[in-house]
C-alpha cells in the first residue's frame, strides 16, 4: 500500500480534530477505492463491502482523536476496515448458517451472462468465500493487496509465522476448492 | 508501506515455481480494481455531519445506553388525583432535601471534595507471564502511548510498574510482546470494558471520585 500523501493527512486530521468536520472528506476521496477492493474480496459483495467501509470511515471520524499518528493515517484507517470486514464476515457466516443449501435450487437460478472472464473471478471468489475467514484475510492481504508479512503483522496484529501458516493454508485449500476449475 | 505495483521477494509460495504460478493464476483475476456507488462519499459525510452535529465527533465519549435511558426525554401521563399526590410528595422531598443540604453546608465540604479529585494515588500494575518479553501498560492516563509506562520484570515472569494516578475512573490494558508477536491484554484480575471495536481493557476507579453525574450538576 502506498501512503504519498502522509504529511498533508497529518494536516487534514488536524483540521477535522480542530472542528471541520468538511476536512474529512478529503479522507474519504482518497481512501474510499484504496480499501474497495479488500472490502469486495473478503466479503464477495459488493453491497456488504460498501456498507463495511461507510462504517469504517464513520467509525474513524468518531475516533479520530486517537489516532496516534496522523501522518499514517492511512495504516489506522486500514486497521479499522480489517476489523469491519472481521465483523461482518462473522455476521455473515451467522446468516449463512441459517440458510438452507439446496444445490439443484443453486443449478436452476438463473444467472446474468457473464464473460469467461467473469465466470473465472466468481470462481475464485466463491472459493474464496468458503475459507476460513483468517486464511482468507491473510491470502487477500499477501497475493491480492501485495503487502509484505511486516505490514500485514502491523495492520491486523497477527505474528507473522502465523500469517505465513494462514496464507499457505489457504492456498492449498484453495488448490482443493478450485480442482475442477480450468484456470 | 511499499508501493503495491512491487511484488514481494517472498511471493512464490512454500512449494516453488509451481505454486507462484497457481497463486497468479488465482490471484490476477482478484487484483482487478472495485468501485463504489458514486454516492458513497455523499453518504459517509451525510453520516459524519449528523455524528458532528450529536456531538459525538472525535473526542467525544459515548454515554453508555443505561445513561442515555435516563436522559431521554419522556411524557408522563397522569390522573389529576395522582398529580396531586405526587405533587404533595415531592414538596415533602423539596423540605427534606434543604434540610440536609443544610447540614452539609460549609467550608470544608467544597475543599474536601476539591482534595479528594485532586488527590493522587500510586498504583502498582502487575501482570504474571514468565514467556513474555516486553510488557507496556497503555491507559487513558498516557494516551494510550505504548512506551510511556514499561513494566519490570521480576522474579516468576511477574511484570510490575507503579505510577501515580488520580482519583476517578481509568481505563487501561497491557501491550504484550511475546514469541509471536504483540498482544492487547486486559488485566485478568479487573473488570472490563469493550470499545466500538469490541477491543477489551481494563477498569480501575480510585477513592473517593465524584461520580460522573454529581460533577455535572455541581459545576
Amino acid at each position: 500500500m502506498t501512503w504519498l500523501s502522509e504529511g498533508q493527512d497529518a494536516r487534514v486530521v488536524a483540521a477535522v480534530l480542530a472542528g471541520d468536520a468538511d476536512a474529512f472528506g478529503l479522507l474519504v476521496t482518497r481512501y474510499r477505492d484504496a480499501y474497495t477492493r479488500f472490502a469486495v474480496r473478503m466479503l464477495g459483495d459488493l453491497d456488504d463491502a460498501d456498507d463495511a467501509l461507510q462504517l469504517a470511515f464513520v467509525r474513524a471520524y468518531r475516533k479520530l482523536d486517537r489516532c496516534r499518528d496522523p501522518s499514517r493515517f492511512g495504516a489506522w484507517l486500514y486497521q479499522i476496515v480489517i476489523n469491519e470486514c472481521r465483523t461482518f464476515s462473522s455476521r455473515r457466516s451467522r446468516r449463512d448458517r441459517r440458510l438452507v443449501r439446496d444445490p439443484d435450487a443453486l443449478d436452476q437460478a438463473i444467472t446474468p451472462d457473464r464473460s469467461p472472464d467473469q465466470e473465472l473471478r466468481a470462481e475464485i471468489q466463491s472459493a474464496l468465500d468458503r475459507l476460513d475467514p483468517g486464511q482468507r484475510e491473510a491470502f487477500i492481504l499477501k497475493h491480492v493487496e501485495r503487502l509484505s508479512y511486516e505490514e500485514m503483522t502491523e495492520l491486523t496484529g497477527v505474528g507473522e509465522s502465523a500469517l505465513k501458516m494462514r496464507v499457505m493454508r489457504a492456498c492449498t485449500r484453495l488448490r482443493d476448492l478450485l480442482a475442477g476449475v480450468h484456470l | 508501506m511499499t508501493d503495491p505495483t512491487l511484488r514481494n521477494s517472498d511471493d512464490s509460495g512454500p512449494n516453488g515455481p509451481d505454486e507462484a504460478a497457481f497463486i497468479d493464476r488465482i490471484a490476477l483475476p482478484l487484483r482487478r480494481p472495485e468501485q463504489l456507488d458514486i454516492t458513497f462519499e455523499a453518504r459517509v459525510m451525510s453520516a459524519v455531519h449528523a455524528e458532528a452535529r450529536a456531538g459525538s465527533g472525535p473526542g467525544s465519549r459515548r454515554r453508555p445506553p443505561v445513561i442515555e435511558w435516563w436522559l431521554k426525554p419522556r411524557v408522563l401521563r397522569s390522573s389529576p388525583l395522582l398529580g396531586l399526590a405526587a405533587a404533595a410528595a415531592l414538596v415533602g422531598l423539596t423540605l427534606l432535601g434543604s434540610q440536609t443540604i443544610q447540614s452539609l453546608r460549609g467550608p470544608e465540604t467544597a475543599a474536601s471534595i476539591a482534595a479528594n479529585v485532586d488527590t493522587v494515588h500510586v498504583v502498582r500494575f502487575v501482570l504474571v507471564d514468565p514467556g513474555a518479553r516486553s510488557v507496556s501498560l497503555v491507559g487513558d492516563f498516557n494516551g494510550w502511548r505504548k512506551g510511556a509506562n514499561r513494566l519490570a520484570v521480576g522474579a516468576g515472569g511477574a511484570w510490575v510498574v507503579s505510577i501515580p494516578l488520580t482519583a476517578g475512573r481509568h481505563e487501561y490494558a497491557f501491550i504484550v510482546e511475546g514469541a509471536d508477536g504483540e498482544h492487547w491484554v486486559a488485566d485478568p484480575f479487573a473488570a472490563t470494558v469493550h470499545d466500538e471495536f469490541d477491543t477489551e481493557s481494563s477498569v480501575i476507579t480510585l477513592g473517593n471520585a465524584v461520580p460522573e453525574v454529581s460533577k455535572r450538576v455541581t459545576s
